[in-house]
């Protein structure tokens, strides 16, 4: 048992006894009552002295009433509370995950009603919320602090240090589940950024008197041990972590890790839809999968998989545990849609029709498909045979050549075409253009547009060759240009206002720059193609249909990429488009800004599901068309392997040290229990026997 | 209980005795259990055969009777003396006991006040019927005795006014030595006859002594025990310290619900007392509360008990 404020409750007494004790000697003040006589009255209270058992002791009785109480409230004033189990340190750091496979319903509350692993979660945080030390009435104690955390693959600070339990429970119930990816490395970084300052050691004092961050408390982390990126957290040396681990070993998932559709090269309205899926169940399961185009099932297919590989591992401290290898299989759906389509793959129990696992953020997935349209392109060039050759093997509708004069007198050259590819030439930009390309979709060859703050030309350079170049950039998505040499170069330099983008670098200087702005999109390959080996190799086929997609906005045909929760997505919107509209899933919609660059930048975005994008003005290529408002549908996925394997892990890796799971164990029982609520309740019922035997007593 | 502040005194005998009252007064008459022989001729019905016109009986001669009373007829008839006997009729003593105490003047309604207006309407009876009525204030005097002043002897409706003057004149206060009182009563009155006695007997002295010598001197002697509604039923509350209006004596008290219900046994029992007291000799003792209207007292009780006819 301790006591919070023993200090107060011996002054308290110091005060409080030896006053009731000189009250209680020094006599009542009593009204003075002018009556007939007192002989009846003496006599009664005679009498009623005379009835009284113990009538001696009767003012001890009185006397010992009173002390009793008011050593009850002294001694509740000294707030003494039985100690529970609780941590060794004042401060805790309550990290709750709250990725995707948080949302796992395998556990089981007080009632027997099945929960998820989040909401188990937050559960054993309250607990742990109830077990820490309370300031006490006057708040002169040391209390214990918390602070919450909630993360998936970014955190979030809920609620800073505080010793007030209502704002924790308030934070901890306020936590809703993602389905994004969990990650460690963030939310500890958060808790160690709270961590307080402490005199740097003395030998140290010298050099940098500055304070260093100090041990932040105990670190309760509340995970099914999925997240990955602890390895990475540097701790300070008093730093505890406690991992308490949720969620069945047991539990097996059955998920969609892969879907895609492919409109095929010659018939495009034919569609291949590809469904992966993945099973860590340990017996075979058996699902259906159907294949839903704009809401209406037009396929089903069963399909069963093995059982997933359960081995055994050893860890370094020499404990068994298993090692869930999963299963994989893929089906293949063939459909006929030459318009555009939300595809979506469901998955179901074979035998029941309902989820087939506790886990059903992975049982459904969209990709959208965009019409099959084909692409108008126009190459103005004096006579370049390579890129009309190249262009007229791309899948697209048409590819007229022009010359430039020829080009010159087409009005509108946009309305008639989708891209424009130049070859030695550039048109004539307007008055105070930032990119020297008039408004519209560009692929330029051999040529730079020089506008007010895009690119500037040095001439001809000396032989060269490809460097680097941006793997991630859509445009060079699965190439490589290390075999590209150039005979002759061009010395170009960027401007560094962010309209353009240098895509790769040949030792020269920019090779490939892409250019951005509200109404224009480009893509300028300053040097001459037939100067280099480029266009022998495959890449540049391959380049050529990503670039006239990604100047399009995408390009029609394929399938949309779907995103991955948990990040933003950027959308190319047409030129002209200011603010967009997000309708999520679930949930209201968002008014996005679209940048200069056309890009809408939304997210992250947490949940999967279905998005569309709107906007007020022209539709792309493969934007459908409602109104005067133009609408682009995308998914987001959880689609992944790694994500659809929930089996719990019970140790973390934290900075190469592994944290076992916290034996679990009840909450309620460790939690301090005050006692002066009792004490209270105790002089109040004393007091009460107090006024009984006060009542019972007349004094003379 | 307590003491009445400023207690408004009557002033006249109108105001002891309302019109209503009195006439109601004049249809009753003092009456006692016991036969008194009267001073003078009164019109009270007497034991003795004397002279009035009503005949009781007749009896033989004997040397030495009035022969204004023989029975001439008989002798004629008979030839033997027989005396004539007629009932006597004689005057009755009132003589009425008022408690002039501090003690008194307490309660509400006041105590004294009620005991003042008791004692002017028994005076009055007896006035108008030719009784001798003769009253006593009693109450430590200067001189130390029990007795504070007095009125003897009054007989006839004219002296109603004296009485009342009388009435009006006392002031009560000061503690009462009961037993002194009563014992100069007893060797100061003459003759026999009825004595009220009005007092709420807190006496503390006791109130036993003072009753056997007025008992013992052959009176009629009937006692009014006036208390006020508070002493038999207090509503005082509280940590007290009470105080004794006549001999400044106190008790500090708590007044608690076991207290209250102990005070109204010790009163019950004082009132037991009293009258098992006044049982065993004879004396006719009656509690009343000083909210009683006067002339159910009277009409009432007083009649009930044979006091008034």
């Amino acid at each position: 048992m301790t006591w919070l404020t023993p200090a107060i409750a011996g002054i308290a007494a110091a005060i409080a006894v030896p006053s009731l004790l000189l009250l209680y000697f020094l006599k009542l003040r009593r009204q003075d009552v002018e009556i007939s006589s007192t002989l009846l009255w003496k006599k009664a209270v005679q009498d009623l002295q005379a009835n009284a058992p113990f009538q001696r002791l009767r003012k001890n009785v009185l006397l010992l009433l009173q002390l009793l109480a008011l050593a009850a409230v002294l001694l509740a004033l000294g707030q003494p509370q039985i100690e529970g189990e609780r941590a060794t340190t004042g401060r805790h750091a309550i990290v709750i995950d709250r990725g995707a496979s948080m949302r796992a319903v395998d556990g089981v509350d007080e009632n027997g009603n099945a929960i998820s692993r989040l909401d188990e979660a937050k559960r054993r945080a309250l607990e742990l919320v109830e077990t820490l030390r309370e300031p006490g009435v006057f708040g002169v104690t040391d209390a214990d602090q918390a602070m919450v955390v909630a993360f998936d693959n970014t955190a979030e600070m809920l609620q800073p240090f505080t010793t007030d339990k209502r704002l924790l429970r308030e934070a901890i119930e306020s936590i809703e589940p993602s389905d994004a990816p969990s990650r460690l490395d963030e939310p500890l970084r958060l808790v160690r950024a709270q961590a307080p300052l402490q005199a740097p050691p003395a030998e140290a004092e010298g050099e940098a008197a500055e304070p260093l961050p100090g041990s932040v408390g105990t670190i309760h982390v509340f995970s099914d041990g999925r997240p990955e990126g602890g390895e990475a957290v540097d701790l300070h040396a008093g730093d505890e972590v406690s991992f308490i681990s949720l969620g069945q070993t047991a539990t097996g998932n059955v998920g969609i890790t892969a879907l895609d559709a492919r409109r095929q090269l010659r018939q495009p309205e034919e569609v291949s839809v590809l469904v992966g899926l993945q099973s860590t169940m340990r017996e075979q399961a058996s699902v259906a999968v159907e294949l839903l185009i704009d809401g209406n099932t037009v396929a089903a297919r069963r399909l069963a998989l093995p059982p997933a590989t359960i081995g055994q591992r050893t860890n370094e401290a020499g404990e068994a545990g298993e090692l869930v290898t999963p299963t994989s299989s893929g089906i293949e759906f063939q459909v006929r849609r030459p318009g555009s389509a939300v595809i979506e793959a469901r998955i179901l129990d074979a035998s029941t029709g309902d989820a087939p696992d506790a886990f059903d953020r992975d049982d459904r997935a969209w990709v959208v498909l965009p019409g099959a349209k084909r692409l108008r392109l126009a190459l103005v060039t004096y006579g370049s045979l390579v890129l009309s050759e190249a262009l007229s093997a791309l899948p697209v509708e048409r590819v007229e050549v022009f010359t430039p004069e020829s080009f010159e007198s087409i009005d509108d050259p946009f309305s008639r075409f989708d891209v424009v590819v130049l070859d030695g030439w550039l048109p004539d930009a307007p008055e105070g253009s930032d990119l020297g390309l008039p408004p519209g979709s560009w692929l330029v060859f051999d040529a730079v547009p020089t506008g007010s703050s895009s690119l500037v030309d040095r001439g001809d350079g000396p032989p060269s060759e490809i460097v680097d170049w941006r793997r991630d950039h859509p445009t060079l998505r699965g190439l490589a240009l290390s075999a590209v040499r150039l005979s002759t170069s061009r010395v170009i330099e960027t401007s560094e206002d962010g309209s353009a983008t240098v895509i790769a670098s040949a030792g020269v200087g920019p090779a490939i720059v892409g250019l951005s702005s509200a109404r224009t999109r480009a893509v300028v390959v300053p040097w001459d193609i037939d100067e280099s080996n480029w266009w022998l190799e495959p890449s540049f086929i391959v380049f050529l249909g990503q670039s006239v997609r990604h100047v399009t906005d995408g390009g029609p045909g394929d399938a949309r990429r779907a995103s991955r929760p948990g990040i933003a997505r950027g959308e190319t919107l047409p030129t002209g488009v200011d603010t967009a509209q997000l309708v999520p899933p679930a949930g209201d919609r968002l008014t996005i800004a679209v940048d200069d660059s056309g890009q809408a930048i939304a997210g992250p975005l947490s949940e999967v599901g279905l998005y569309a994008l709107s906007w007020d003005g022209p539709p792309g290529p493969s934007d459908t068309r409602d109104g005067s408002r133009s609408e682009r549908r995308f998914a987001v996925n959880l689609a992944s392997s790694q994500a659809s394997d929930i089996t719990p892990r019970r140790e973390l890796v934290i900075r190469a040290e592994r944290v076992g799971a916290t034996v679990e164990q009840g909450g309620r029982d460790r939690a301090p229990k005050p006692l002066w609520p009792w004490l209270i309740a105790a002089a109040l019922a004393v007091m009460m026997l107090e006024w009984f035997v006060y009542n019972r007593k007349v004094q003379i | 209980m307590l003491r009445t502040e400023n207690p408004k005194r009557p002033q006249t005998v109108d105001d002891l005795l309302d019109a209503n009252l009195v006439a109601q007064l004049s249809r009753v008459d003092l009456q006692s259990r016991k036969i008194f022989r009267g001073k003078v001729q009164g019109e009270r019905r007497s034991k003795k055969r004397g002279e009035s016109v009503e005949f009781a009986d007749h009896r033989p001669y004997v040397s030495g009777d009035d022969l204004r009373h023989v029975d001439w007829n008989i002798y004629g008839r008979l030839d033997r003396l027989f005396l004539k006997l007629f009932q006597e009729e004689e005057d009755l003593s009132l003589h009425v006991v008022l408690d002039c105490s501090g003690s008194a003047d307490c309660g509400s309604p006041n105590k004294f006040t009620f005991m003042q207006r008791a004692a002017m309407a028994l005076g009055y009876i007896g006035l108008v019927n030719l009784n001798r009525v003769s009253a006593t204030a009693i109450a430590r005097a200067e001189d130390g005795t029990g007795v504070l002043t007095s009125v003897r002897n009054l007989r006839g409706r004219r002296r109603v006014h004296e009485m009342g003057r009388w009435m009006c004149s006392l002031e009560p206060g000061g503690d009462l030595p009961f037993t002194d009182a009563c014992k100069r009563i007893a060797l100061s009155r003459t003759g026999k006859g009825v004595m009220v006695v009005l007092s709420d007997l807190l006496i503390k002295e006791g109130y036993q002594d003072g009753l056997r010598l007025l008992a013992g001197r052959g009176y009629d002697l009937v006692v009014l025990q006036v208390m006020s509604p508070q002493e038999l039923e207090p509503t005082v509350g509280g940590d007290l310290r009470l105080r004794d209006v006549e001999d400044r004596d106190h008790a500090e008290v708590t007044i608690s619900a076991p207290l209250l219900k102990r005070y109204k046994k010790v009163v019950e029992a004082y009132l037991r007392q009293v009258q098992g007291f006044c049982a065993a000799r004879e004396i006719t003792h009656l509690t009343v509360r000083s909210d009683t209207p006067i002339d159910t007292l009277l009409m009432d009780y007083l009649r009930k008990r044979g006091v008034l006819r």
